[in-house]
């Protein structure tokens, strides 16, 4: 009996009634004190209920979420593009290819016609005695090779950090 | 620095512009909502800790899923929804021996206010404290429902569950909370002089 009628207070007090039943509704409302009584204890509760005031969040809330978001931004795009071995990897290569190519430009073979000597000497890490005649030429290959890599790397970081600037988060 | 400008945007604008990739938006989206999430997440959970947590969780989970958003519902319904279901898995992975510290709305404070603001603030203490002391899935219904004057048709939206599910549910979360008031707080049933 009581679930009924309570059902009923939260129907009409959630305006859920259509006009005849609301009609009944009222009339009952003036004729049972009992119902009258619950329904102002309802009314009452669904008012109290209604002026309650917003729990405030914690200050630093939206501080730790921007934190959190920023650093799986991070996380993601250095974990996707491998970009710092990637580019390592370049270098190395173009170091390797750049090197062979100057071994065979910059060697005294190039005069007479280059041959795989030329580039044997090279692998084994010292220039041939011979070519030590030409001086400056048969230092150059070792000073562009050892120039080279630090300068990929250097690039390479300059790359990195110009990419992580641009998921930082501005505050404005 | 906030941005005042920004702050003026409408929630669809500030996404559109979250998704153009301006972070700076979601935090004004973010400092918008995040009493409400709060309050919501306080209400199932019980435990400011954990509230925190959870409502942390929520505003990841809304940056990582805006895309999905659907702009056809409001933006509100849609981030109430993942603060409940957050709330809620935190409530499932709860370990059953651990005591839980138990918000106590008594700390709100009541202090520098007239008679009648003092008399309002413990009436809302009293109903905090009696919505505590429902089980945490309809407290959150009830909290979204009065609190955050949620329809019927929009805490189905928020809650995954079916109209007559909310009905249901919102039905018996309001006749537990009739009995904890007229045992624990019968004051209330007559705070309000109605005619």
């Amino acid at each position: 009996m009581m679930d009924k009628s309570l059902e009923k207070i939260f129907r009409y007090i959630d305006g859920e009634m259509n006009s005849a039943e609301m009609e009944l509704f009222q009339v009952e409302l003036k004729s049972n004190s009992e119902l009258n009584k619950m329904y102002l204890s309802q009314l009452n509760i669904h008012r109290a209920l209604s002026q309650v005031p917003t729990s405030t969040a914690p200050a630093h809330l939206a501080d730790n979420v921007m934190s959190m978001v920023t650093k799986k931004k991070f996380s993601t795009e250095k974990f996707n593009s491998f970009s710092g071995l990637k580019n390592i990897a370049i270098g190395a290569v173009a170091s390797v290819v750049i090197t062979i190519a100057l071994g065979f430009i910059f060697s005294n073979e190039t005069v007479t016609g280059y041959s795989m000597g030329s580039v044997g000497r090279y692998l084994d890490g010292m220039p041939d005695v011979a070519t030590m005649t030409n001086g400056l030429y048969a230092y150059s290959k070792y000073i562009c090779i050892s120039l080279i890599v630090p300068l990929l790397i250097i690039l390479d970081g300059y790359l990195q950090k110009r990419n992580a600037k641009s998921y930082s988060i501005s505050e404005n | 620095m906030v941005d005042y400008y920004k702050m003026m945007h409408s929630d669809d604008q500030l996404i559109t512009m979250i998704l153009n990739g301006d972070d700076s938006s979601f935090r004004i989206l973010m400092e918008k909502y995040q009493n409400y999430m709060y309050s919501v997440c306080l209400t199932i959970l019980k435990t400011k800790n954990e509230a925190e947590e959870a409502t942390q969780d929520t505003f990841v989970k809304i940056y990582r899923s805006l895309d999905k958003y659907n702009s056809d519902s409001k933006f509100s319904s849609w981030a109430y929804k993942i603060a409940y279901r957050t709330s809620l898995d935190y409530i499932r992975k709860r370990k059953p021996t651990v005591d839980l510290d138990v918000v106590d709305y008594a700390d709100h404070g009541v202090a520098d206010s007239s008679d009648q603001e003092i008399q309002s603030k413990e009436v809302s203490l009293q109903i905090l404290n009696a919505v505590n002391q429902l089980p945490g899935d309809e407290a959150g219904l009830i909290r979204m429902f009065y609190l955050e004057e949620m329809s019927i048709k929009e805490l189905v939206e928020a809650s995954g569950l079916s109209l007559s599910n909310v009905k249901v549910k919102l039905y018996r979360a309001r006749k537990k909370l009739a009995d904890v008031i007229s045992t624990q707080y019968p004051e209330i049933e007559s705070y309000f002089e109605i005619a």
